[in-house]
């Protein structure tokens, strides 16, 4: 399946992107366009390779993987495990549990100014609440927010659980179900 | 991103992802710097913020030059009708483009910074002039091995297919 979403170039435009499960091909650009670019060598680091994860998880049912793509370039891709992970709330209620949020590296400000496009993270995440409504889990997601970011999730007002010793520190984020 | 504003678009159409056929809420996204959830990627960001400027650059080049080639070569290969094959195909006539961006002649390096040139004016791709040669472009730029390769990698991927639909015809018989 694929949606249609909008998105802004800068300066001024709105263009037509898609947003549809992630493809080996797109996969492939994680290696060729977002990474290998940008290394001195072009040796990757052996210890991990989370393209790899992505390759497996298009395969295995728990998981969910969508990449957004404009110009036959991807542009950001969101992995959803959906079948494992509770709230943190004390009803532990079922959630879609964010594993991977990346935007290109070419989407943020600090590297490209104007970024290609705005709103990359903002549309994966409204994406991802809506697989929650479309689950049954009533908009619940949680993630994990790396260092740099946790300033976008508090940005869209995505409540703070504080640091998870589990996972080397990093913050649990969580929504909680939308009340209609 | 706010659950009131949310919450009134389900009730309005019970889909999330309508609000992004709103202008203002589209344009009202903040630009972003880092985004990145989930502890396995961390390697990537560390990766991004140790880039050295002339690795930006070069990402830069490559973005703008596939954002014009890219399409052009996908909508090319899909005319081919390759079926099954097309995404293994598609790739690996990825590779052989990135590798030959590394090492253009001058003649080909003065139509990518033309095609580059027209891509910033502020006209349709259906009426820029160079855009329109850029399949003719990449059937010059790849080299009969480069077909070779393309078309082994095709072959394989048939054959490979076959194999396996046949395999799956044979189990649902057997259970039969």
């Amino acid at each position: 399946m694929t949606w249609s979403i909008r998105l802004t170039k800068p300066p001024n435009d709105i263009v037509t992107a898609t947003i549809s499960s992630l493809t080996q091909e797109q996969v492939g650009q994680i290696d060729d366009l977002w990474e290998d670019i940008l290394r001195a060598t072009q040796q990757p680091d052996a210890d991990w390779n989370w393209a790899y994860k992505l390759r497996l998880a298009v395969n295995d049912e728990r998981y969910e993987v969508y990449g957004i793509e404009l110009e036959a370039l991807l542009q950001g891709v969101i992995l959803l495990e959906t079948q494992w992970h509770r709230s943190w709330l004390p009803q532990r209620f079922p959630l879609v549990y964010v594993e991977y949020l990346a935007s290109a590296p070419w989407n943020r400000r600090l590297i490209e100014d104007p970024p290609y496009l705005v709103g990359v993270g903002r549309t994966l995440l409204l994406f991802a609440r809506q697989r929650s409504l479309e689950l049954g889990y009533s908009g619940r997601v949680g993630l994990h927010s790396l260092p740099g970011a946790e300033a976008f999730y508090q940005r869209y007002h995505m409540p703070d659980y504080g640091p998870d010793s589990d996972k080397g520190g990093l913050v649990y984020f969580e929504y909680a179900a939308f009340t209609l | 991103m706010n659950d009131a504003i949310l919450a009134e678009q389900l009730r309005k159409t019970g889909n999330l992802l309508d609000l992004l056929n709103d202008d203002d809420w589209v344009r009202n996204a903040d630009e972003e710097d880092f985004v990145e959830a989930g502890l396995g990627l961390q390697p990537y960001v560390d990766l991004i913020q140790g880039a050295s400027p002339e690795a930006l650059r070069r990402q830069r080049w490559y973005v703008r030059v596939l954002s014009i080639l890219l399409p052009e070569l996908k909508q090319w290969l899909e005319s081919w009708q390759l079926g099954r094959s097309f995404e293994a195909v598609y790739m690996e006539a990825q590779q052989h483009l990135y590798r030959h961006l590394e090492q253009l002649t001058s003649e080909q390096q003065d139509w990518i910074e033309a095609l580059l040139a027209e891509a910033e004016q502020a006209i349709p791709n259906e009426q820029k002039v160079i855009r329109a040669q850029a399949t003719t472009w990449l059937a010059q730029l790849f080299t009969e091995e480069d077909w070779q390769a393309i078309s082994a990698i095709a072959a394989q991927n048939i054959a490979h297919d076959i194999q396996h639909l046949a395999q799956v015809a044979t189990t649902k018989t057997v259970i039969h």
